[in-house]
């Protein structure tokens, strides 16, 4: 039988993880008036209602006084990144869709990443990189694959870092030096990822899988170049980043509109296949438009020459 | 810079402070429904970065169990907040017959 009154053992536990100030002004007294409370219980089944309602009282505080900067509120943001990749994976899987749908149930909410995070005052580009690369390791985990969490980290660590490029902001060092931090993580990551995933069957170290990660961040370079021509065009006519931000989106499933027409021949016959698979596309689509969107959005605005004026 | 506010719960918390100091349940209680105790104690926290109330702990007795409660008092600065809140909502309002 315990001898703490109600409310000590959350007490005990919360103080450890909750900010100072939160503490202070939330947890202590809510978790006084609710012992105080209980303890002017006239029933047994009274206290219980008691403890039951002050415990949801402290739930909902301490909800409310996250603050937006703070590091609670950071890891429910990756959690819940977490939670709806994982659904979404969970959802492909059981309606055995192709495996374009399933890398984009990881990607996009790792691309989305170092945006949430951005929103959440985070602001050093290793902190966007690693929180990134946390989303896409732990959405398969999430959804009981482990072996695709070692594949997610090779292949999406130099994306990752590609992330963490465009979406840091412009005073977290120059645009070179953050690149070569980037660079360096994501090949690091990459290549150790690709080591462990080779260690149990003691797999030679050889130059393909040395090189490995330098030809994955070429790639994530390549692809974010696609998405630059109309970009820049769009600039001469945007001013303004969220407009920008738009044309990204708008622009985004032009790289996969060329692959199909590239797969098919002929433009009916590649938008033939578009129709027929349209989730597909969209699925597909979702990492290149928020990749869009971040490369719209980072990208110096324009003089903004409106296309009207003499 | 936002123009200064006085939220209607930081209003109804200094009117009942002014009242006397109290607890932050009782003021759930003595507010008929208006303060609910999942937010309470983020209305009073945010109102004492304010400088609009302090508090302090309640002295207990020896050998007693749990936390000690925390006491509310509106400080001059909230009593003259509330004073000019409800100047400027008397100047604000519309006269009669305009």
């Amino acid at each position: 039988m315990s001898t703490l009154p109600p409310g000590a053992r959350i007490y005990l536990l919360l103080r450890r993880w909750v900010p100072v100030t939160v503490s202070h002004d939330v947890l202590e007294p809510a978790v006084a008036d609710l012992q105080h409370e209980a303890g002017q219980a006239d029933t047994p089944a009274q206290r219980r209602r008691i403890v039951v309602r002050g415990h949801l009282a402290i739930a909902r505080a301490l909800l409310l006084s996250i603050e937006p900067a703070g590091g609670v509120g950071i890891a429910i943001a990756l959690a819940a990144l977490c939670a709806m990749g994982a659904l979404l994976l969970t959802a492909a899987r059981a309606a055995h869709v192709d495996g374009r749908l399933l890398n984009s149930a990881i990607l996009a909410p790792a691309m989305l990443a170092p945006f949430v995070l951005r929103v959440f005052g985070k602001t050093s580009a290793r902190g966007l990189f690693a929180g990134s690369l946390l989303v896409a390791a732990l959405t398969p985990i999430l959804a009981g694959d482990v072996r695709h969490a070692v594949v997610a980290l090779i292949v999406f660590a130099p994306i990752a870092a590609a992330a963490a490029i465009v979406a840091a902001p412009d005073g977290d060092g120059t645009v070179a030096r953050r690149a070569v931090t980037a660079v360096s993580l994501g090949s690091g990551v990459a290549t150790a990822a690709l080591l462990l995933s080779r260690w149990p069957q003691s797999g030679a170290l050889s130059a393909d899988l040395a090189t490995t990660p330098f030809y994955l961040m070429l790639f994530a370079l390549l692809f974010a170049m696609t998405l630059l021509p109309p970009l820049l065009l769009a600039r001469v006519f945007l001013a303004r980043r969220a407009p920008l931000a738009i044309a990204g989106l708008v622009c985004s499933p032009a790289p996969l509109i060329v692959s199909a027409y590239i797969d098919h021949g002929t433009l009916a016959a590649c938008l033939d296949a578009l129709r027929h698979t349209p989730l597909s596309f969209a699925a597909s689509s979702l990492p290149f438009a928020v990749g869009a969107i971040v490369v719209g959005w980072r990208l110096p605005p324009g003089r903004g020459v409106c296309p009207y004026e003499a | 810079m936002a123009p200064p506010s006085l939220p209607q719960s930081e209003r109804l918390v200094l009117e009942l402070l002014l009242d006397g100091p109290d607890f932050g349940l009782n003021l759930v209680a003595r507010s008929e429904g208006a303060l609910k105790r999942g937010t309470v104690y983020v209305t009073l926290g945010r109102m004492e970065r304010k400088g609009f109330i302090t508090s302090e702990q309640e002295p207990q007795p020896a050998g007693a169990i749990g936390l000690p409660r925390r006491i509310y008092r509106v400080t001059p600065l909230g009593t003259r907040a509330l004073r000019a809140w409800s100047n400027l909502l008397r100047a604000l309002a519309p006269e009669p017959g305009a």
